[in-house]
């Protein structure tokens, strides 16, 4: 039997900023080898949880966990902790606690299997690295508005992606004393241009490309970091039916020839439904639903969610 | 206590004239994010006029001619220098300013011939000496944190009850939406300019009322001083520059009455530098997040 | 490097070498105190110094104005550790003949104490930014720049502290320390550092660099860590700066912490606009040109005769500085991207692609 292997595990964050709660109580999983996609209607806080996952910001609550290792962990503290409390009173310790009752014994249980995992468990340290630093741990991501170097051309783009895998210091590399490592990377950088098809081009300045190929060159350069797991913020938002086809393949061709674990957020449905292994689905910062394509878009609390029928018969 | 109380009360004195100018860097900075370089200058320049302007004319017509010289001189630089650059990196904003700090400089400089101006003509009533306390100081002390004061108020009433105060807080919160909400984007910084330059002209009559003597450089320190007391307040609020400056001008006259005069300068920057690195939003200031 | 070869590259190369020519043939033809000899060796201080702070300000994106500061603490490394100690007693007069009591060129021999007093007084800058750069540079844009400002100012404020004379000599000046030589020598050495620079920002780190000007957040997302990088460039630009003062203390052949003010950081500043931001030979080029024009073909305009025209009541004390920052704000205004842009020298000299080949390449 094959072992699944969590990659990426996300427990109960939450994100609040002042009164506004972005990401309510979220949690997921995504396995070796899938696609799983986080879908929602607009400001759902689909990004602000791909942001708490890459550690941009530190969540309120909750932890996420790459590879068994906890890389972002918080519990609220201050005003937050008060106003957190209200809401989910059994939740705002550092752990959150299953949601059945258990015995006692079985809660300690429980507790040290959480501890096994990560130490600081149900206690009040906060862990936040820089975003850098989890790029290093091997998750890369690209983003909802398109974050290029401007002044670069496409082929520096995806160069500057490769600058922190480098084992040459600053001296070696002031002084262009490390021609072979530059060599080898400038030959991988030419590899991930053929991939994504924007080799021909490679001497363009990266906001001359037009949209689509932007897009592509995003991903290039996220895969240039050497992931693991690639989180995709709307890989397809502006592209034509047949470019969204090509971009389809090409995450699948992640998957297969590259071996990535992909996360992605889109709207584009036909996108999700035909690549997504698994869906999340978030509306107003909480999970309404999760499942394969097929029991989504059969599900009612979603089709609400994104038409906003039923809440109106309510009333 | 006795020795220092002509410098505590020459530091109320020298905070209200700082405040007059602060509220002028830390309303342009609410609206436009630009530190104003060139508003210390402008400071100078007004002094400049005021010692022109009273040896040629009586004095009850040079005032208001001060006054209307340095709101025009003030409109004009955001008409020139800063409005074209709206579009532009904050860098090159920030460079333009410079760029007219500079320029008044040296056309200063060109025109007085270096010489530091001296006040001649005094403001009367209030450049008369009077006794405080026991210790003798100009009127000019004691009138000016109560002009400042009353003056601080009417603004914030302005900006509190009339039309052209909540278009300017609107622009001071999101620039943008207010453009599209249909504030006269143009009118509202032309007004926030005026205001700042009326209120450093009458900052710098009362100051060079005080050191009755303008060097070009006369702008430079207390135009910088006046800035770090509107980031120690909290930059976008007026009452954070008010109380910044009161306490700058105070402890910078302490300093001054204990003896270390060469680092009654620096203590404002040491001062600008644990603020910044500590509670940068300064005392009343509000937090931005940045959306990612 | 095949691209050590092109034609553009060769062009370049040979401009330089013609520069440096022409400096070695000034020097012997004409007296030290020439106007042109004078232009050549402050130019040179200026474009180091410009450079430097092209490369955080223009590269990297961070708005500090602490320039002065460090070419400060360079200048009076470099006249503290190079006075003879003969003069030592002179000099150091209020202050029973000062603290140091040695002096490098005579301890290594004059080339290498020179040139040693320079790299330490550009090491000390590098300190002083290390010590500094973990608050500051957390700061946003306009916060760093008035930051950087303050300690620049505090830093001159305590130069010129009594307290402190044994070392600066407290508010007087210090002088007599010897000169590197002439005009060569200045462009010489400027060349190796400003050479050292040029390689920083082709290599990797400097596309890092560049990366986190252009968008910080992409940078940190692809794994740049930005603290560390923008630290690194912070204390890389104050080293030359602090080199770059070193070299001004040779030129001026006196210095006091008077000389710099916020006002010599803005005139750099300004140099590296009109040069063009992220321009390297933008700088070089900008800071000849300013230094000549202000030192030289301006002259004229403070006293009273220019180009033929006499007119003392217009061109008097003070007219070369005022039409020099009109011509600052036009550059300012309506040349926002510089003299070059981001362009460097090579790519002037490019060869433009011919209509046949534009049409080439759009039917594609």
């Amino acid at each position: 039997m094959s072992e699944i292997n969590n990659v990426l595990r996300v427990e109960n964050v939450t994100m609040q900023f002042g009164g506004v709660v972005a990401v309510n109580n979220l949690s997921m999983e995504v396995n070796e080898g899938e696609i799983v996609a986080l879908i929602g209607p607009n400001g759902a806080g689909k990004t602000t949880a791909f942001n708490v996952i890459t550690g941009v910001y530190a969540p309120t609550n909750g932890r996420v966990c790459f590879n068994e290792t906890c890389i972002v962990r918080n519990h609220p503290t201050g005003k937050m902790k008060k106003a957190y409390k209200g809401e989910h009173p059994t939740l705002y310790t550092a752990q959150a606690a299953p949601e059945e009752t258990l015995s006692d014994e079985a809660l300690e249980t429980w507790k040290d299997q959480r501890k096994a995992l990560d130490p600081y468990a149900f206690s009040d340290h906060v862990l936040t690295p820089t975003p850098d630093k989890i790029t290093q741990l091997g998750m890369a991501r690209t983003f909802q508005n398109i974050r290029l170097w401007k002044s670069q051309s496409v082929f520096n783009n995806v160069l500057i992606a490769m600058h922190m895998r480098r084992t040459s210091n600053l001296f070696t590399a002031a002084f262009h004393l490390n021609g072979k490592e530059e060599r080898a990377q400038r030959e991988k950088v030419l590899e991930l241009l053929r991939v994504v098809g924007l080799e021909d081009v490679k001497d363009e300045l990266a906001t001359s490309l037009p949209y689509g190929k932007q897009r592509r060159l995003e991903i290039a350069r996220a895969l240039a970091t050497e992931p693991t797991l690639l989180l995709l913020d709307e890989p397809a938002a502006g592209m034509n039916p047949q470019e969204t086809l090509e971009l389809a393949d090409f995450i699948k061709e992640i998957r297969t020839k590259f071996h990535k674990t992909v996360l992605l957020i889109e709207h584009h449905m036909d996108l999700v439904m035909g690549i997504a292994d698994r869906i999340y689905v978030l509306d107003f910062g909480k999970l309404i639903a999760q499942g394969v394509p097929a029991e989504i878009q059969s599900n009612e609390r979603v089709i609400d969610a994104y038409l906003g029928v039923a809440d109106d018969a309510e009333n | 206590m006795q020795e220092m109380l002509p410098y505590l009360i020459n530091g109320i004195s020298v905070g209200g004239q700082y405040a007059l100018i602060a509220i002028g860097y830390t309303l342009v900075y609410g609206i436009l994010r630009l530190i104003n370089f060139a508003h210390g200058d402008v400071f100078m320049v007004a002094g400049l006029i005021m010692v022109y302007t009273s040896t040629s004319m009586p004095i009850y017509l040079s005032l208001p001619v001060v006054i209307a010289a340095t709101v025009a001189l003030g409109f004009l630089i955001e008409r020139f220098a800063y409005k074209p650059l709206r579009t532009a990196p904050r860098m090159s904003l920030m460079i333009s300013a410079i760029g007219v700090s500079y320029l008044i400089q040296n056309l200063a400089f060109y025109i007085t011939g270096g010489v530091p101006q001296p006040v001649t003509n005094m403001i009367p009533w209030i450049s008369e000496n009077v006794t405080v306390l026991g210790a003798s100081t100009k009127r000019v002390t004691l009138v000016t944190p109560v002009l400042t004061i009353v003056l601080v108020i009417v603004l914030v009433l302005l900006i509190k009850k009339t039309k052209i105060g909540m278009a300017m807080r609107a622009a001071a919160r999101d620039f943008e939406t207010a453009q599209l909400m249909g504030i006269k984007i143009n009118s509202v910084i032309s007004a926030t300019f005026v205001i700042g330059s009326f209120l450093a002209a009458i900052g710098a009559m009362l100051y060079f009322t005080n050191y009755p003597s303008v060097a070009i450089g006369s702008g430079g320190m207390p135009g910088l001083k006046a800035f770090v007391a509107a980031v120690f307040g909290g930059i976008g609020s007026i009452p954070g520059a008010v109380v910044g400056a009161f306490l700058i001008g105070l402890c910078e006259e302490v300093i001054k009455g204990l003896g270390y005069t060469t680092f009654s300068d620096a203590f404002t920057f040491a001062l600008l530098i644990i603020v910044l690195c500590v509670k940068p939003t300064g005392l009343f200031g509000e937090k931005v997040t940045d959306k990612v | 490097m095949k691209s050590l070869k092109k034609r553009e590259n060769i062009i370049t190369a040979a401009i330089v070498l013609a520069l440096l020519a022409l400096a070695m043939a000034l020097d012997i033809l004409l007296p030290g105190y020439h106007i042109a000899i004078k232009v050549l060796k402050k130019g040179a201080v200026y474009a180091l110094v410009a450079v430097s702070m092209n490369l955080l300000n223009g590269f990297t994106g961070l708005f500090s104005l602490g320039q002065a500061g460090f070419m400060l603490l360079g200048a009076y490394s470099y006249a503290v550790l190079c006075i003879p100690v003969a003069k030592r007693a002179g000099v150091y007069q209020y202050f029973d003949g000062g603290l140091v009591q040695f002096s490098l060129p005579e301890v290594l021999g004059k080339l290498p104490g020179m040139l040693a007093a320079l790299l330490i007084g550009g090491l000390i800058a590098a300190l002083l930014a290390f010590l500094i750069g973990l608050p500051v540079l957390r700061l946003k844009s306009d916060y760093l720049a008035i930051a950087t400002l303050g300690f620049a100012e505090i830093l001159r404020a305590f130069f010129q502290w009594n307290a402190l004379g044994p070392i600066t000599n407290g508010s007087n000046l210090l002088k007599s320390y010897p000169e590197i030589g002439g005009a060569l020598a200045y462009i010489l050495l400027a060349g190796i550092f400003i050479a050292m620079i040029i390689l920083l920002v082709n290599s990797t780190y400097g596309r890092a660099f560049i990366a986190i000007r252009d968008d910080e957040v992409a940078a940190e997302a692809m794994g740049i860590n930005l603290a560390k990088h923008k630290r690194m460039a912070f204390i890389i630009s104050s080293f030359f700066a602090g080199v770059g003062g070193g070299m001004l203390a040779m030129y001026m052949g006196a210095v006091s912490a008077l000389s710099f003010k916020s006002t010599m950081t803005y005139e750099i500043l300004l140099i590296v606009v009109i040069g063009g931001i992220g321009s390297i030979s933008g700088s070089v080029l900008t800071s000849f040109l300013y230094v000549a024009s202000l030192e030289w073909l301006l002259r004229g305009l403070d006293s009273g005769t220019f180009l033929g025209i006499n007119a003392p009541g217009l061109f008097k004390n003070g007219f070369r500085m005022a039409v020099v920052s009109v011509i600052i704000m036009v550059v300012v205004l309506f040349f926002r991207k510089g003299i070059m842009g981001d362009k460097e020298l090579p790519d002037l000299f490019k060869k433009k692609p011919s209509r046949k080949m534009k049409k080439e390449v759009a039917a594609k």
